[in-house]
């Protein structure tokens, strides 16, 4: 197997949640809004409403959905080489980036949008 | 008598031998010590961050450069200091990559405590372009990509890799980045050109980021994509340097 393959289901084995329950739980998190714009949605309720994935969503939803996702993480914690911040996130401090739309706080809600992104695709596959 | 002397000789002519086998043995090490290939390692490992990535660069990154049979010129740890990288920079030849990891910015990049080792602009702490004329560079750190980067290109360097924003990692998982950044140092180390370094690391984090989508981790997976999106190099663009630099 490929080193980085591996090295990857090597991690991944050590964990003890399987991949089909990582997803399960990636569709119980919200990963939309409704069609009001108003409410947050599921990814799940999201691919049953056939709602496009991440459209029209404003920088402000793109806020909410990501604070939302970070808290609802068992753990969360994210580290960085920039000079001159704290190196370690941890959720409180992430939020706390975001809501001050600090460049940490943008990386942060590309990040989760990208993830949303890569469990649509693979829920979607099943 | 006669058979005396010329045991004399042949124990004298035998000496001189051995004298001679010594003094070449020492001429051949010191010339090949002085054309030997060498990078510098600025590593800074003075909490969390920087320690993990020094420790997977020790342990990983700068045993493939000694196999190559490139020499270690080391700037790490209370040694990654201005002033003892630019001394070493300033005077040891045949120094043809500088690579390693520390925290960074748009136009700095530091080393322990954390030290400036490059900057751009202010007179005081601006490095002087003998330092990376001619040479390759590689910082795992943030931002340097965005003023660092270029700058050091304008001033003779070969071709810059570095990151345009934040480097990101997730804890637990820190080998991974690693590895997939570290490409690009075990590409020039193998003798391959920048243009082949970046296309080699892309494969690498596009491996990576599709194996971790496969296990369910999509978090972790945007994580590197992002890193990877904000990779800089010679591909990407001409301010970088040149695709075909090599070490």
């Amino acid at each position: 197997m490929d080193p980085i393959k591996d090295m990857i289901k090597k991690k991944s084995n050590e964990s003890e949640r399987t991949k089909e329950e990582r997803l399960t739980e990636q569709l119980q998190l919200v990963a939309g809004f409704s069609d009001d714009g108003i409410e947050m949605i599921t990814l799940e309720q999201l691919i049953r409403m056939k709602i496009a994935l991440l459209a029209e969503i404003s920088k402000e939803q793109q806020n909410k959905l990501t604070i939302e996702r970070i808290k609802a993480q068992e753990k969360f914690k994210i580290a960085f080489l920039e000079d001159g911040i704290t190196r370690e996130l941890d959720k409180d401090e992430a939020i706390k980036h975001i809501n001050e739309g600090s460049n940490i706080g943008e990386q942060l809600v590309r990040i989760e949008m990208r993830a949303i992104q890569f469990a649509f695709r693979e829920a979607k596959k099943q | 008598m006669l058979l005396e002397r010329r045991k004399n000789n042949r124990r004298k002519l035998k000496g001189d031998k051995n004298m001679w086998d010594w003094l070449r043995r020492i001429l051949d090490f010191l010339r090949n010590l002085f054309s030997k290939k060498k990078i510098i390692a600025i590593d800074s490992n003075w909490e969390p961050v920087t320690e993990a990535g020094y420790k997977y660069r020790q342990a990983n990154v700068y045993p493939v450069f000694r196999n190559q049979g490139y020499i270690i010129v080391e700037a790490q740890g209370v040694n990654a200091n201005r002033a003892y990288v630019k001394s070493r920079l300033m005077t040891i030849k045949n120094l043809r990559y500088i690579t390693g990891v520390g925290h960074g910015n748009y136009e700095l990049y530091t080393g322990q405590d954390p030290h400036i080792i490059f900057k751009v602009g202010e007179e005081e702490e601006e490095y002087d372009k003998k330092e990376v004329n001619n040479r390759v560079v590689h910082l795992l750190s943030c931002r340097t990509a965005r003023y660092l980067g270029p700058d050091f290109v304008k001033n003779g360097c070969l071709a810059f890799f570095g990151y345009d924003e934040n480097f990101a990692f997730s804890w637990g998982y820190e080998e991974i980045f690693f590895r997939c950044d570290s490409e690009i140092d075990f590409s020039f180390a193998k003798g391959f050109n920048a243009k082949q370094a970046y296309e080699k690391t892309r494969i690498i984090y596009t491996d990576a980021i599709d194996a971790l989508n496969d296990e369910g981790k999509y978090y972790i997976a945007a994580i590197l994509q992002d890193d990877l999106d904000i990779l800089r190099c010679p591909s990407i663009n001409i301010k970088y340097g040149k695709e075909n630099a090599t070490i």
